[in-house]
């Protein structure tokens, strides 16, 4: 059943449901429910909304060894198709960049699925508008939607997830990759955040020379980090 | 004042984990199209979600959204706390749906609500005549008529107090 929600505001700002079922999302009778809680009502009515939760048989877990697969797309708006409007991207859990590529291969293609905004999302070309990992890809450093993505979608995850954080400062572009790192340390203040990127950008740094990373170092440099934080 | 779309369908992807741990992952699909195609295109990606990822994909949840364009804002005085409490059954099986802030003209004098007033013919009226089969209960049997109606009250809850604390 599809479970049918109209929000309230009162004259405190105390906010407040009441919900119904329905066999399915038919906007006609939603729109006159509202209207006739409207008229009972002497609360504001904010939004309405539907859903509807679909269980689904798949398999059992397997391992969690493959990190955060991630792919951002451009999206377009159809009555200005020359400018990136808007992005849509996705995570998906224990997955990887081949995998995550193979996803627009599978025989969905970007048709039907639009950006948060409504946006077309790009026809799938070979190396042009293709979807991208932010696990091992570098894309290009004018492709501000990046940011866009990262910004209104994944911040919240991003504070928590150490290892979506250190995806990102170890892919992206140095430019866009400092500003993701500014906007975290303005979310922090109060935290000696200046150090903490200082001994970030070392071990990305020694990273990003491969094979030939001082593992010690990095990992006497992460303790210090740790050590940083927690004394804030 | 009127209520706007959403641009989009969401749906919401579930995974879990070997550890337990669960994650959730978003699609938008575009307004417009009617709802079979809008589960089949859900559950074609479920699909592909599933077969690249080594987590188990629990299940998804559709969703539809629309937003007040112009609220008046409410009215002088309302609270969320006092509801109209209405019981409809759905072949004697009863389910509750709560009208918050009663206009208090909708409220008798002994508490029950007035089901004669005009706007309480017309909330009886979308629920068992206009739309018939489309609201049920929560097993999806159709509703079929008003148990009871009065005022009740019930306590705020944290999670929805406003942010700006009244003085």
């Amino acid at each position: 059943m599809w479970r049918l929600r109209v929000w309230f505001v009162d004259a405190s700002g105390t906010v407040s449901y009441t919900g119904a079922w329905m066999r399915s999302p038919n906007e006609t009778a939603i729109f006159a429910f509202t209207e006739a809680l409207r008229g009972l009502s002497d609360a504001q009515i904010t939004h309405v909304d539907v859903s509807r939760r679909y269980s689904y048989a798949s398999q059992v877990p397997q391992g969690r060894d493959r990190g955060v697969g991630m792919f951002v797309q451009p999206a377009y708006n159809p009555n200005n198709p020359d400018v990136v409007s808007d992005a849509f991207p996705m995570w998906v859990p224990e997955s990887d960049f081949d995998a995550i590529r193979n996803l627009w291969g599978y025989p969905i293609t970007a048709r039907g699925f639009v950006s948060r905004a409504g946006y077309d999302m790009i026809e799938v070309l070979p190396e042009d508008g293709e979807p991208q990992s932010l696990d091992n890809e570098y894309p290009d450093d004018t492709d501000d939607y990046y940011l866009i993505a990262i910004r209104r979608n994944f911040w919240h995850k991003l504070l928590r997830d150490a290892r979506a954080y250190n995806t990102l400062s170890l892919t992206l572009p140095s430019e866009q990759a400092r500003r993701v790192r500014l906007d975290i340390r303005d979310l922090f203040l109060g935290v000696p955040m200046r150090e903490v990127l200082e001994r970030l950008d070392r071990i990305i740094e020694l990273l990003e020379n491969g094979g030939n990373a001082n593992t010690d170092e990095i990992r006497r440099l992460l303790l210090q980090i740790i050590a940083a934080l927690g004394s804030s | 004042m009127a209520l706007v779309p959403d641009p989009v369908y969401t749906v919401t992807y579930t995974f879990q984990d070997e550890t337990g741990s669960k994650a959730t992952t978003q699609a938008y699909i575009r307004q417009g199209i009617v709802i079979d195609d809008v589960i089949a295109r859900a559950n074609a990606l479920a699909g592909a979600l599933r077969n690249i990822s080594n987590a188990q994909l629990t299940g998804y949840t559709i969703s539809r959204g629309w937003t007040e364009d112009a609220p008046a804002g409410a009215g002088g005085g309302s609270r969320v706390e006092r509801k109209g409490r209405t019981i409809w059954l759905a072949d004697t099986y009863k389910t509750r749906i709560d009208i918050p802030s009663i206009a208090t003209g909708q409220v008798l004098p002994d508490g029950a609500l007035n089901r004669n007033s005009a706007q309480f013919l017309v909330l009886r009226a979308v629920l068992l005549t206009d739309f018939v089969g489309d609201f049920t209960d929560s097993r999806g049997v159709s509703l079929d008529a008003l148990a009871a109606a009065y005022e009740s009250y019930v306590r705020t809850t944290p999670k929805r107090q406003p942010t700006r604390k009244l003085a």
